[in-house]
């Protein structure tokens, strides 16, 4: 079921969840999980990761305001286009905002549509293999859209 | 001029079967629409079934905040027991139940409350922002709606997190009220569970389940764990 909302859009297949919302005076999050989501949880997902069970996944799209610092296509938001699918060996517990134990993250910013973002994914493999999350997950990612 | 008189009696024949067969039609149409009324069905949409039974598989719902953000909620196995409150900006009976919510109303059974409104076509958004309780969110979903064949408003479903099916409805006029009916088919939906059969329904049901436990425990009639007081059938006489 796909839904959209402040230029974004995305297909959440059956067995997920998904919120895209915008916060007073910010640029638009969108939160995709295997399980539960809240409108309390924070844009990286900082209470929803707490919240994960043994194999479920998370993603968080965080838009940012564009300014004098940050701009789309320069520095850190340098690549244009949706990073490219994101593997097991792309996920690590370095790479995690919040330290969880089991929990494997991944960090990837760039520009769409002359805005600045950053994808933030989480799985926590347990029975199955991190491959096969990292593959479900990107393909509920794919189906991402950019509305000007 | 019998000839005339012919040609003319036909064409007012031909002329009354015309009539019929219209009249025939126009019937029928009224006929469908009429049972299209009655079975709630919408343009371009299916109608829903009459009624969606308990044990029934939940179906998600897709809807827009009030804020304008968009939430897909998942309901399958797995999810976590929730409590489908569908409320509207005009009934009379769901006053009460908007001021409950944010008073903070006990949610229980520990469930998710998810408040579905129709959609902005068929609400009015003043009026749900007015009455839409601080601390929680309202979902807009016409879709949920007709999904869930919801009869009026107000209406609530629980679905079951575990299996994800659908563990009880129905109306309510006050909080305590769907407290009480929630507790109700939570308590109902584990005895079930933990028997792993269906409730037994009838006093005789619920007798053979006794027997039956008895005497798997080992106890038959006359056991002298049945009579504390030593009066078995037998020791005094009575029966």
């Amino acid at each position: 079921m796909r839904i959209t909302g402040h230029g974004l859009s995305i297909d959440a297949p059956q067995g997920w969840e998904a919120r895209i919302f915008r916060r007073d005076g910010t640029a638009p999050v969108l939160h995709v999980a295997t399980f539960a989501l809240r409108e309390q949880d924070g844009d990286f997902g900082a209470a929803a990761t707490g919240r994960m069970r043994p194999d479920d996944a998370f993603a968080s799209l965080v838009e940012y305001r564009g300014d004098a610092v940050v701009r789309a296509g320069v520095g850190l938001f340098a690549a244009i286009g949706r990073p490219a699918a994101l593997r097991a060996h792309d996920f690590g517990s370095a790479q995690l905002q919040v330290t969880r134990a089991g929990q494997l993250g991944c960090q990837r910013f760039f520009s769409e549509l002359e805005r600045p973002f950053c994808l933030y994914a989480v799985i926590r493999p347990a029975a199955k293999r991190p491959e096969l999350l990292a593959k479900q997950l990107s393909g509920v990612l794919a189906t991402l859209e950019f509305k000007p | 001029m019998i000839t005339v008189l012919l040609l003319i009696e036909t064409a007012l024949l031909a002329l009354v079967v015309v009539f019929v067969v219209g009249l025939l039609r126009s019937h029928a149409e009224i006929l469908r629409r009429l049972a299209a009324i009655d079975g709630g069905g919408a343009e371009g949409r299916s109608a829903p079934e009459q009624t969606i039974a308990n044990g029934t598989a939940a179906f998600d719902i897709v809807g827009e905040t009030l804020a304008g953000d968009s939430v897909k909620v998942r309901l399958g196995a797995g999810s976590p027991t929730t409590l489908l409150a569908f409320l509207s900006s005009g009934c009379a009976a769901c006053g009460p139940l908007w001021e409950s919510l944010d008073r903070d109303a006990r949610i229980p059974a520990g469930a998710r409350l998810v408040i579905v409104a129709k959609g902005p076509e068929q609400e009015s958004m003043t009026s749900l922002r007015e009455l839409a309780p601080r601390a929680r969110e309202v979902l807009m979903s016409t879709a949920a709606w007709v999904d869930y064949a919801v009869p009026a408003s107000p209406h609530f479903v629980l679905v079951d997190g575990g299996s994800g099916q659908i563990a009880g409805r129905g109306t309510a006029a006050s909080w305590e009220q769907i407290v009480s009916m929630v507790e109700r088919a939570v308590s109902d939906s584990s005895a079930a569970g933990a028997e792993g059969a269906p409730r037994a329904r009838t006093t005789s049901e619920r007798a053979g389940r006794a027997e039956q436990a008895l005497a798997a425990a080992g106890i038959a009639a006359g056991h002298p764990s049945l009579y504390p007081a030593g009066n078995a059938p037998g020791v005094d006489g009575r029966a």
